[in-house]
């Protein structure tokens, strides 16, 4: 058993000197290069050669001196094995070594033609390699065995070995300008330590691991370490015969436990703390949260070699104490990594959507495409690794909302318009696509939707608004006229003053009124002081179908507002909907209807009439229903002639509105 | 002894003569001085009797309608209000007469007396003032039975709209739109809708229809509408009439009439009356009418 060992041992040992040997001799070798240079060159005239059948083009080392643009065309077709191919800025061209493939070799031999290059005497091609600003610049793409499947394998003439990621021992291979055979190799090459066992015959080719990978282009100048990324790498000899050629494979290295941690945050334009080029501690402060984000978010991790199928899922938990997402033992052997969102499990309330924007790894930028940042290499393998995520948020792009009336007529004056854009192109539900159902007028100067009414007429160059405000408006009450108890709900027909703080204490302590009164007529004015904008964020309804309510108040401005947290609204209006607002404005200035910070699908539904009086005192309806729009009208008034009926009925009662008018006529009998 | 002589006395006839006719002379001056001063009495007592009566209206029209209705009484009965007939009105002086006096004591007074009584407005042809754009002229329906109403009216730039409320219908809405011969630019659209032609020549439909430019039928939709209210479209109108169409119109409001009297020392009397009509009241704004009204402003919805 131990001579087994031993001569085990033993193999090894000549094995690996052999090997040595072999790359020391192979070394030494000249190295036979082909090559063909359009154009011819004195020197070295590859194809007139290669038809000679004598020697093939340049020998290893030959100079093609372009220096004084004899061949502005001159391109170096490379065969078989990759070539060096020194360029420098005076565009002189050395061939560098390489062998195993002639010309007419084909792939099913191993070799292939890999690459044309060109000096950069003409406009540049795809593979043009750099001729200027690099003084002496190398540059190899020798990949050539294809007949290895996975793609892995890769050729160097010069091979890097063990590089422990630094570059103050420059280890390894070094191409320098003076000489151009292989390095010796270094003395601390790990053989074999993948369990590799060496062939007894030193005829064996033996892999490699290098980096970077196949697809990678080393540009090294000279003194400069070709990079490593700190991989381990393994050398053995090549098979007899080649020389200054060594095949290598990047090494499976053991996958190390490595974690991720970090958290999202938001893009907010209109937060300064907020944007793309936030600092740390700002964009800790932009973190999404609950209420960004109704579900969590499934974040997925791939490695380098293996688009595919992810090594790693985490979930972003809103809300949660930082880190906000932690993956632990997230196992790497080496590989790049990258985090692919899955946004489907990112839909906030709003009906928007998130977009990736970019990545931090402490103070380094990855970049991102698509839900998924670039490959990057961890900052600190088997440890953690900090990246945070930045997203943009993309509104929901939904059906405009759209607004109508019931049987009611609508007037922009003085030249203003009505529009109504975002009318669906078929009928809602319980709401035909018209900015008025059933009867109605619009009329004004400037304007009107092509679908103005269900049935009626639309007129421009009209100016309805000749009275208005001159005669009478606002009425004046005497000084008699009561004030309105804020806490009384339960009104009594009549005139009441009240303040414009006060009218906003008194919708927002209450839900319904009532009007009664010997009269019967259920009509209350309240006639307001004081400039203020009202805000409705909940319905202020009529207690019956005989209570009505004037609001007139030459400073007021209102605003009903959608709210996501309440149900201030219909989900399903129809005509005959309960309104949520009950009342007839008369006011100064304007009147909008808004949505709250996001959709709500609900529509507002208001019984009544809607009356601005100033110069750009608009009547906007902005309330959205968001996905549900083209199904229901946002907001819906519903026009109440009760109004008219009931003024009459008070003023005929002798209570005095200032809002009624009557006919008179004189006239002397003879 | 004297001696007469025998004289002619032309002298005397001359000097009769010319005082007959110095008399007839002072006598026709007089006359006619005393003519114009009694006309110019007359006059000015007939408008202090005129301004009695009007002064009668007055009073009345400052009564609130709930007062004039207790007044009136019954539109169709007279006799049961204090002052829905003259001699109703006679009846009850605390309600219906009011004294006034002229001069100051202890010159001679002069009472003037007014007797003012109430009256429905109920007549044939109920006539209305001009209305302009942002102004409305409403028509009480309530009672009305027929099923079309009449409007004349003179604008020569001025077509209609029309809006008519059944208040026991769930405030049922009824709208038209009355056409003239006038063609505004750029001219109005009508989707679903029937316009109503108006009479553009009304000279051959006699009076009082041909004092007004344009007549039209409206139809009311259903009995016991409650009002229907018009406004113009572009052009205003100057003045306006409505009519029942096969039926009378319902009570408009209260038709004032005020006698101003004044009993002279010879037992003569002088009267002037005035009528005054006061329509029911109702919502004069136009604006009143849209569900959604910018007097100066955009009506718009933003694309979210």
């Amino acid at each position: 058993m131990i001579k087994i060992i031993f001569k085990i041992n033993l193999f090894c040992f000549v094995s690996i000197l052999g090997m040595f040997l072999f790359v020391k001799t192979s070394r030494a070798q000249s190295l036979d290069v082909y090559q063909y240079v359009a154009g011819g060159h004195s020197g070295c005239n590859a194809q007139g050669s290669q038809q000679n059948g004598g020697t093939y083009g340049c020998p290893v080392g030959a100079i093609i001196n372009d220096n004084n643009a004899q061949y502005p065309n001159l391109v170096v077709k490379k065969y078989g094995p990759p070539r060096f191919v020194l360029v420098t800025n005076t565009n002189t061209i050395v061939l560098g070594g390489g062998i195993g493939c002639e010309p007419g070799d084909t792939l099913a031999d191993g070799c292939n033609v890999e690459e044309v290059w060109r000096t950069n005497a003409t406009a540049a091609p795809a593979l043009e390699r750099p001729t200027g600003g690099n003084p002496f610049a190398l540059v190899s793409r020798g990949w050539v065995n294809k007949l290895n499947a996975d793609g892995k394998q890769c050729t160097y003439e010069y091979v890097l070995i063990d590089d422990d990621g630094t570059t103050n021992n420059r280890e390894g291979f070094y191409l320098t300008t003076s000489t151009w055979t292989m390095s010796t190799v270094p003395s601390n090459i790990t053989f074999c330590t993948d369990g590799y066992n060496p062939p007894s015959t030193t005829n064996t080719s033996i892999p490699v691991h290098c980096s970077p990978g196949p697809t990678s282009t080393m540009v090294v100048n000279s003194s400069f370490e070709i990079p490593r990324n700190g991989n381990l790498y393994l050398i053995t000899k090549e098979s007899i015969g080649v020389a200054g050629f060594i095949s290598c494979v990047p090494k499976e290295e053991e996958p190390v436990e490595t974690d991720f941690t970090g958290f999202l945050w938001k893009i907010d334009p209109s937060n300064p703390s907020c944007l793309s080029n936030a600092t740390s501690s700002q964009r800790a402060n932009c973190k999404m949260d609950s209420s960004d984000l109704t579900q969590n978010v499934r974040l997925r991790f791939y490695r380098e070699d293996d688009s595919v199928n992810y090594i790693g899922e985490v979930y972003y938990k809103p809300g949660s104490t930082p880190p906000d997402y932690d993956l632990d033992n997230l196992l790497l052997d080496g590989q790049k990594v990258k985090i692919c969102v899955a946004l489907f499990q990112m839909i906030d309330p709003a009906g928007g959507d998130y977009t990736l924007a970019g990545a931090q790894m402490g103070t380094t930028n990855i970049s991102v495409s698509g839900n998924c940042t670039s490959y990057f290499t961890p900052a600190n393998y088997g440890g953690n690794n900090n990246v945070h995520l930045s997203f943009n948020y993309i509104p929901a792009s939904y059906e405009p909302p759209w607004y109508t009336t019931i049987n009611g007529d609508i007037y922009s004056g003085d030249s203003y318009t009505i529009s109504n854009n975002g009318l669906p192109a078929s009928n809602g539900t319980s709401f035909t696509n018209y900015t008025i159902n059933d009867i109605g007028f619009a009329l004004g100067d400037g304007g009107y939707p092509a679908r103005y009414a269900e049935s009626g007429l639309g007129a421009t160059n009209f100016t309805d608004s000749s009275l208005w405000p001159t005669s009478g408006y606002p009425p004046t009450y005497p000084p008699t006229t009561p004030t309105l108890n804020i806490a009384n709900y339960n009104l009594t027909e009549g005139v009441y003053n009240v303040t414009a703080g006060n009218l906003q204490t008194w919708l927002n302590n209450g839900s319904s009124y009532t009007v009664s009164g010997p009269n019967n007529t259920g009509l209350v004015i309240l006639n307001v002081s004081g400039t203020a904008t009202i805000t409705v964020t909940k319905a202020f309804e009529s207690g019956n179908s005989n209570s009505r309510l004037i609001i007139m108040g030459p400073g007021l401005s209102f605003n009903f507002q959608s709210q996501t947290a309440s149900t201030f609204g219909e989900s399903s209006p129809t005509a005959s909907s309960n309104p949520n607002f009950d009342a007839g404005l008369i006011v100064g200035g304007s009147i909008t209807f808004t949505k709250a910070s996001t959709f709500v699908e609900r529509s507002m539904l208001y019984n009544g009439f809607l009356v601005t009086n100033g110069v750009d005192k608009d009547i906007t309806f902005n309330w959205t229903r968001g996905p549900s729009n083209a199904a229901h009208p946002s907001t819906i008034v519903k026009y109440d002639p009760g109004y008219i009926l009931a003024l009459q009925k008070l003023e005929l009662a002798g209570l005095a509105t200032g809002l009624t008018d009557f006919d008179l006529t004189w006239e002397v009998l003879d | 002894m004297k001696t007469l002589k025998n004289q002619n006395g032309q002298v005397i006839l001359f000097v009769v003569i010319s005082m007959v006719i110095a008399l007839g002379l002072g006598i026709a001056v007089s006359a006619r001085t005393l003519s114009s001063i009694s006309r110019v009495t007359d006059t000015d007592t007939s408008a202090r009797v005129l301004a009695a009566a009007e002064g009668g209206a007055e009073r009345m029209l400052q009564k609130s309608y709930s007062e004039l209705d207790t007044l009136m009484g019954d539109p169709g009965v007279d006799g049961d209000g204090a002052c829905d007939t003259y001699d109703t009105a006679v009846a009850n002086p605390s309600l219906c007469v009011f004294d006034y006096e002229y001069g100051v004591a202890p010159s001679p007074v002069v009472k003037f007396r007014s007797v003012s009584y109430v009256k429905p407005l109920n007549d044939l042809f109920y006539r209305v003032g001009a209305f302009n754009q942002g102004e409305v002229k409403q028509l009480d329906l309530r009672g009305y039975t027929g099923t079309e109403v009449q409007i004349c009216w003179t604008g020569p730039n001025s077509h209609l709209l029309y809006m008519a409320l059944n208040e026991t219908n769930s405030n049922y809405i009824s709208k038209g739109y009355i056409s003239t011969s006038f063609s505004p630019s750029p001219a109005p659209q009508l989707n679903s809708f029937t316009k109503i032609n108006a009479v553009n020549d009304t000279s051959t439909m006699g009076a009082p229809y041909s004092e007004y430019s344009h007549c039209a039928n409206i139809p009311v939709d259903t009995a016991n509408m409650s009002v229907i209210r018009f406004r113009p479209l572009y052009g205003g109108v100057t003045k306006a009439m409505f009519a029942g169409v096969g039926s009378n119109l319902p009570n408009q409001g209260f038709t004032i009439e005020s006698v101003g009297e004044l009993n002279q020392a010879n037992g003569e009397q002088i009267k002037r009356a005035v009528r005054v009509t006061k329509s029911y009241p109702y919502a004069a704004y136009s604006f009143f009418d849209y569900a959604i009204y910018a007097d100066q402003g955009d009506v718009t919805q933003l694309i979210d």
